[in-house]
């Protein structure tokens, strides 16, 4: 059975399609990145995974339910548009996401985990872009799930962090988990995916490996990417997703 | 990207077994007790919600303390009552009004709604959080009452004077997630001000209601803050003075109660719909 599966999905705002016949398929224990350009339709698959929003059309399941209500036990997310209280320190929000869940783990050695044990008294605002990112992973982390869902997770972050997030997040695959991301950098796709999925317009125009991309690294990551994602969409024309 | 090779990576240890969580109250009771401490670190809570109505009972409420209103009430009490009523209704409109829609604005809500936590948790917590911040208001101006202003009142008044105050902040909250999810975030706090300035000078907080305009006493009479008031007063004045002090007839306390409760439920209404239309259409 998939961790996720996606057939023909549609998704309208306003007469917009942000997906169009989106299909798409995540087993168990695989890391798969998506890439795409602005406006590709990223986020939305990922607010519909966690049934935030509803599909127009098509249909989605998410550990073979549909998404939301009690799959989000299972699953755990790092949001772009994310947001944290403020006056809020980073042990008690880790705590207290943990304790929604039905099973948690120890919200300490999460954060020794993240790399946050420092940070542990301090409030949300004394955090800095990279750290903040490193305790939404925490919080993503702590309820032990198993489906990782990360729309563009390191976008904050320094060489150092990156590295260390994604040693993290291995982890956690070793651990059991499966970890669909969201990202723009071409190389950590590379790097770190076992699968790269480029949507583009609302569709998916390739399913492969960082190696076939690029006919074992004689293409150009980027140019491949140029290409493949030229015909369906514009950055400028659509805005972010 | 380099990756670290599997022999390179952490080994993963007994700690990272999960346990298992209790139910929905424990997550509540930590989601409150979170929320009043997060609420005891902001310079914000302790000056708007504690030093204000301190600082407006200094003002308005100490000079004439000890002057007595015809039936033997002394001003000093009439203004705590005042300035109790004044914030706990102001920690109802901002603590739920403007915290909440910040908390919507900027992503928090929906964040946790990717979570398994039940936004009712968040907002339940929210009304305990401000009970117990409102008991914390009560006790300042009790205190600065009784030591600065020679307030006095038996044991048995105190407490049914605070019980109103907190159950007060219950009634209004339902105003402040009204204005939280109503309005865009960015405009909440504006709207709140809009809301409470007028509201909390035309029930008479600041001064009399004797003393105000001849429209606005024709105004308060259809203020759920002013009938809240006349129920406050009621409990530490007898009713002569609370009609001088009011400058209108007491009713029937369940006519009082009723302008209290009644836009509170409707309110609460409005604002549980337009919570539930956000949750169901709201995009990015």
């Amino acid at each position: 059975m998939p961790v996720v599966e996606m057939r023909d999905v549609r998704k309208e705002y306003a007469g917009v399609d942000a997906l169009a016949g989106l299909d798409l398929r995540v087993e168990q224990g695989e890391i798969v990145a998506m890439l795409g350009p602005n406006g590709a339709g990223k986020t939305t698959t990922f607010e519909l995974l966690l049934g935030l929003v509803r599909p127009t059309g098509g249909t989605v399941e998410v550990l073979g339910r549909r998404p939301g209500g009690g799959v989000r036990a299972r699953v755990g997310a790092m949001l772009q548009s994310a947001g944290l209280p403020e006056q809020v320190t980073v042990r008690e929000l880790v705590r207290l996401v943990g304790r929604s869940y039905p099973r948690a783990l120890d919200a300490d050695d999460v954060l020794e985990r993240t790399a946050l044990s420092q940070r542990a008294a301090r409030t949300v605002t004394t955090l800095s872009g990279g750290e903040r990112q490193r305790l939404l992973l925490a919080m993503a982390l702590v309820g032990a799930p198993e489906l990782l869902l990360l729309d563009e997770p390191t976008a904050a972050m320094d060489v150092v962090s990156r590295r260390a997030f994604w040693e993290q997040a291995r982890a956690s695959v070793e651990e059991g988990a499966t970890i669909l991301f969201a990202t723009h950098d071409l190389a950590e796709a590379s790097a770190v995916a076992d699968r790269i999925l480029v949507i583009a317009g609302g569709r998916l125009v390739a399913d492969t490996t960082a190696d076939a991309l690029t006919h074992h690294g004689d293409d150009d990551l980027e140019e491949v990417f140029l290409a493949l994602t030229a015909e369906t969409s514009s950055a400028f024309d659509k805005g972010d997703d | 990207m380099t990756m670290l090779r599997p022999d390179q990576r952490p080994a993963p240890d007994v700690r990272r077994e999960p346990r298992r969580n209790g139910g929905v109250l424990g997550l509540l009771a930590m989601t409150a007790a979170t929320q009043v401490r997060s609420g005891l670190r902001s310079v914000e809570f302790a000056v708007g919600a504690i030093a204000i109505p301190v600082l407006l009972y200094a003002m308005f409420g100490l000079p004439n303390a000890s002057t007595e209103l015809p039936g033997g009430t002394r001003v000093g009490l009439a203004m705590l009552v005042s300035m109790s009523a004044y914030g706990v209704v102001s920690l109802a409109i901002f603590a739920f009004g403007e915290d909440v829609a910040k908390d919507r604005g900027r992503g928090w809500i929906r964040t946790l709604r990717a979570t398994p936590y039940p936004t009712w948790v968040y907002l339940a917590a929210k009304a305990v959080s401000a009970v117990v911040h409102a008991a914390l208001i009560v006790v300042v101006m009790f205190a600065v009452a009784a030591t600065a202003g020679g307030v006095s009142l038996d044991p048995g008044r105190w407490v049914a004077l605070a019980a109103v105050m907190i159950a007060g902040v219950l009634a209004f909250s339902t105003l402040g997630f009204a204005i939280a999810f109503v309005a865009r975030p960015r405009a909440a706090a504006v709207i709140a001000n809009l809301i409470f300035l007028p509201l909390a000078f035309a029930s008479g907080f600041f001064i009399p209601m004797g003393e105000l305009p001849d429209v606005l006493q024709d105004i308060a009479r259809y203020l759920p803050t002013f009938h809240f008031g006349r129920l406050a007063y009621g409990v530490v004045m007898p009713a002569s003075d609370v009609e001088y002090w009011t400058g209108a007839a007491s009713g029937p306390v369940l006519v009082h109660l009723a302008w209290v409760l009644v836009p509170a439920l409707v309110l609460g209404a409005v604002a549980l719909v337009a919570a539930r239309r956000e949750a169901v259409t709201r995009r990015g």
